[in-house]
């Protein structure tokens, strides 16, 4: 079995966001790579483990910074990475990610039986891609998955958390699965997968290689258009109630009534 | 009659010394197989003589507080052993020379020597039936009996014994020599007769020979290869205080120890030292709360397994087979859940009370440190929690992971000078990740800073800048991740030409001061007990009230054991406190015991035995404190929790020194 897994360097989650002008202010950043990523990275490498895959390739759309991401999938145990990076993809919304990601499949060879996606990126944020790259390819897909099981050359059964249980999917393979909280708990890379990540083969493609026109991705291919960036209102001080039970109930009501507007 | 004895005493005397000289070799042959001692140990030879000297002949390695008792026997023993030593020489020589005797030394020197060997032998008598009785009757829970415990001690028995038998036949035959006791013991229990005096001395000295020369090999065939290893392990101690040694990430290829060979040959001659006193068991704040941590068991375990595997590993060596230690040797068995379990490596505190109790100066920790490396590095089997700890300390540089953009949000508003604005500030003030991040160490933080404002003290801060010094990291065995992290502040230090640094957590202080040359950084670094110690010398700053709380201070391990800063502290306390309101826990200074952060324990739930921090806050509770005072931000933490959990956090307050000091500077004082 060969599996794609995506990953993407985004801002660790303790970064304090800060704007410039219109775009976010990317100065003092620590990037990481996405947390549900790594879920997904963990998920190959286990089943690679357990002799169910032969070949993983982290696959990674970004700037050149994205290398520290993909490295770290490959100290956690994926074989090979492949970045693709072009200043023309700046700016590219998601459904122009997901056409690169999909000429990135073809020029890797399309014979992956299984791609992985962290469910979501902590940055944007936008759950799409994944989705968009299924679409695209017109694979089954699971999102959201909390356990997994596949069965090389045949099928892929995905346990999704919905609300009050648990729905239970059944993929035909080559299919699309995206990464939850509690599919595992990925490890710590031990020193020597470090130092064998560092000389693991790292591709990188450009646009030309993959054979993409500039004018298909960046802001000019991209459906959406970000118009502004806007930091949420800073939190409010809380307010305390206090008094007599019967007073406090009549403050309460009348807050939610007339403050706001719940009830 | 005596010439049949002779002969089979020189045929014995010939086994015994030969046999002494081939396992002597071959324990030599053993600590070969071990890597270099990454710290120097024979440097400054002179002192290292001097304090050698001090510390066996003294005794002092024997008598450390609470074993006072037994170190006396023990002292006793040691010395009473040292005076017979000639006698020894004489009663072997005498097989090839009958009429050999040291009173050639003259009347006074050879007096004076009988003299005393008569006293201490007696002493050795004594001190051995104390000790018999301690071992078999008392038997305290630390003492584990091996064969080689009674055979020893009736050896010991015999040789005095015998030693008394031969003086007491001499005398009747009309020897000299100054022998109070043997004089007495003649008197009461003969022998009267000359024919009963010659024959009693030649089976006494038959027999005092005898057992002499069955005691040489033994000494290197049990326990008591301490008496031939002890001395050279105290020459060769570790003098530079605990700490990690840097590791070279460029051309190793395995990290950590999981194999005797990996170990340093000063670690493996620590296994030869070792007496099995197990003090540093007893000690031990791990072993004491029901954690399977036993220091003395694994120096013992790790001798068996270099007496196992040296031969194999030798001999795999000769033939060039020996395979590199991460892969799987059937002859050579990794140590880790052989001499140690993984579960006693993670419950080490690195508090250092094995260390400073262990009478010929054993290393305990550091082999922890080394074992924890490969669980670490090589084999990524660290808690869960720990994990999350490695990624905050990457991502965030701090243990909590708030993110290094906040580094500084304490300082906001309190007009604190940043070292970027303030290059000639003559100290950096080090605010740790406990005083950047933690909601409680924040105001002690603070209140460091009012202290040294109000003293005028030239100081900046790095603000977002500063990033975690690593201790935790680096106990924690995660040697790659502090080599990044040490590589980046001390750069960092020396971009800003940093020469001072003040600090409040020993975990820092001791890391700056003690590791950070590795890395390139040097300079002076205090601890604020020990600055505002010196600014109250130096009435710099002064108080306005006393406090008149009843208060009992922790010794931090990182602080006291391991830096030796007990008494600057207390000073600031006793300006502070009226004495009679100032109180200590029984185990404090030296034979303090451990809060349970230390060690990167910090960051580890505790989920075996007892909690550390409980045991020892019931210690403090039982003096009745109206205050606890640490000066350690991993100790407040602990003690806060201890006093919750014990349900005093009414009556009981739990502050750091620097809290005190700046209420009762609180307001500043002008200069009168």
């Amino acid at each position: 079995m060969k599996i794609a897994v995506f990953c993407k360097s985004v801002p660790d989650t303790e970064t304090k966001v800060r704007l410039k002008g219109d775009r976010l202010d990317t100065s003092g950043i620590k990037y990481i790579l996405n947390p549900y990523d790594e879920f997904a990275v963990e998920e190959a490498v286990r089943m690679k483990e357990a002799k169910k895959a032969e070949e993983i390739v982290a696959i990674s759309m970004g700037p050149a910074r994205a290398q520290e991401a993909l490295r770290n999938a490959l100290a956690i145990g994926a074989d090979r990475a492949v970045l693709v990076t072009d200043d023309a993809l700046d700016g590219s919304d998601t459904l122009a990610t997901a056409k690169v990601l999909v000429k990135v499949l073809e020029k890797e060879g399309g014979d992956f039986d299984l791609l992985l996606f962290g469910q979501r990126a902590i940055d944007g944020d936008t759950w799409q891609v994944p989705s968009q790259v299924a679409a695209l390819l017109d694979l089954p897909q699971a999102t959201c998955t909390v356990a997994l099981e596949v069965e090389p050359g045949s099928k892929a059964v995905a346990t999704r958390l919905v609300e009050g249980g648990e729905e239970i999917h059944e993929l035909t393979l080559p299919a699309v699965i995206t990464c939850s909280k509690g599919l595992n708990e990925p490890r710590y890379p031990s020193l020597p997968n470090i130092m064998k990540a560092k000389k693991k083969p790292l591709t990188t493609y450009s646009l030309g290689d993959l054979g993409i026109d500039a004018s298909e991705v960046g802001k000019n291919g991209s459906r959406t258009e970000v118009l502004s960036y806007e930091l949420p209102p800073a939190r409010g001080g809380g307010k305390k109630v206090e008094g007599e039970p019967e007073e406090v109930v009549a403050e309460l009501v009348k807050f939610l009534k007339e403050e706001i507007k719940v009830i | 009659m005596r010439m049949v004895l002779r002969l089979i005493l020189a045929a014995l005397a010939l086994a015994s010394f030969g046999l002494f000289a081939f396992r002597f070799k071959q324990l030599l042959d053993y600590l070969k197989i071990g890597v270099e001692s990454p710290i120097p140990r024979t440097d400054d030879g002179n002192v290292r003589l001097k304090e050698t000297a001090k510390y066996v002949l003294a005794q002092i390695c024997s008598r450390k507080e609470p074993y006072i008792s037994t170190g006396i026997m023990h002292t006793a023993i040691f010395w009473g052993f040292l005076l017979l030593f000639p006698t020894a020489v004489e009663a072997v020589l005498r097989i090839a020379f009958p009429e050999f005797s040291f009173a050639f030394l003259g009347r006074y020197l050879y007096g004076g020597l009988t003299l005393l060997q008569d006293i201490f032998a007696l002493g050795v008598f004594v001190a051995i039936c104390g000790a018999a009785v301690r071992r078999f009757i008392v038997k305290p829970k630390r003492v584990d009996n091996h064969w080689d415990a009674p055979v020893i001690l009736g050896l010991i028995a015999g040789v005095v014994i015998t030693f008394f038998a031969m003086n007491m036949a001499e005398i009747q035959l009309g020897e000299k020599a100054v022998r109070p006791i043997s004089g007495i013991l003649h008197a009461l229990l003969g022998p009267h007769t000359t024919t009963a005096a010659s024959s009693i001395y030649t089976g006494a000295w038959a027999l005092h020979t005898a057992i002499l020369l069955v005691f040489v090999p033994l000494l290197l065939y049990s326990k008591h290869m301490h008496i031939i290893a002890g001395v050279p392990n105290i020459y060769l101690q570790n003098k530079e205080g605990f700490k990690q040694h840097r590791m070279d990430f460029e051309n190793a290829e395995f990290f950590g120890v999981n194999r005797i060979d990996q170990l340093s040959w000063k670690d493996l001659l620590d296994t030869y030292a070792c007496t099995y006193c197990n003090r540093c068991t007893d000690q031990c704040p791990a072993n004491n709360t029901g954690k399977p941590l036993e220091p003395g068991m694994l120096i013992q375990n790790l001798r068996d397994a270099l007496l196992e595997d040296a031969p194999e590993v030798i001999k795999l060596k000769k033939e060039d087979k020996l395979p590199p230690p991460d892969e799987e040797c059937e002859t050579v068995k990794p140590l880790i859940d052989r001499v140690i379990s993984r579960d006693a490596i993670w419950s080490c505190t690195t508090c250092g009370a094995c260390l400073s109790i262990c009478p010929v100066l054993n290393e305990h920790p550091q082999k922890i440190v080394e074992m924890r490396r490969y669980l670490t590095l090589m084999e990524s089997d660290i808690a869960e929690e720990l994990q999350i700890t490695f990624r905050n300390l990457e991502n965030n540089s701090n243990p909590w992971g708030v993110g290094f953009a906040n580094r500084a949000d304490w300082a906001e508003g309190l007009d604190i000078p940043l070292i970027s604005d303030n290059p000639d500030a003559e100290y950096l003030l080090w605010v740790g990740c406990a005083g950047a991040y933690d909601d409680r160490y924040k105001k002690v933080m603070k209140d460091l800073v009012t202290i040294l404002k109000a003293a005028d003290v030239s100081f900046a801060i790095l603000g977002v800048e500063e990033k975690c010094c690593g201790d935790s990291a680096r106990r924690l065995g995660n040697e790659y991740l502090f080599e990044m992290m040490a590589t980046e502040v001390a750069e960092l230090l020396n971009s800003y030409n940093v020469k001072k640094i003040i600090t409040a957590c020993p975990h820092g202080y001791h890391t700056f001061k003690h590791e950070y040359s590795q890395y390139g950084w040097n300079g002076e670094v205090w601890h604020h007990s020990q600055f505002i110690a010196k600014l109250i010398r130096e009435k710099k700053i002064r108080f306005n009230i006393a406090l008149p709380h009843r208060t009992i201070y922790h010794d931090s391990c990182y602080l006291g054991r391991h830096n030796n800063i007990y008494d600057e502290p207390r000073y600031i306390l006793r300006n502070l406190v009226p004495e009679e309101q100032l109180t200590e826990m029984d185990r404090n200074h030296e034979r303090s015991f451990c809060c349970g952060a230390g060690g990167g324990r910090m960051w580890m739930e505790e989920k075996i035995g007892h909690r550390i921090n409980v045991v020892r806050c019931q210690e403090a509770l039982a003096k009745n404190p109206d205050k606890i005072v640490t000066a350690c931000p991993f100790c407040l933490t602990m003690f806060e929790d201890g006093v919750k959990d014990a349900g005093k956090e009414e009556e009981v307050s739990v502050r750091d020194i620097a809290e005190l000091v700046a209420r009762a500077i609180e307001p500043p004082q002008p200069e009168a």
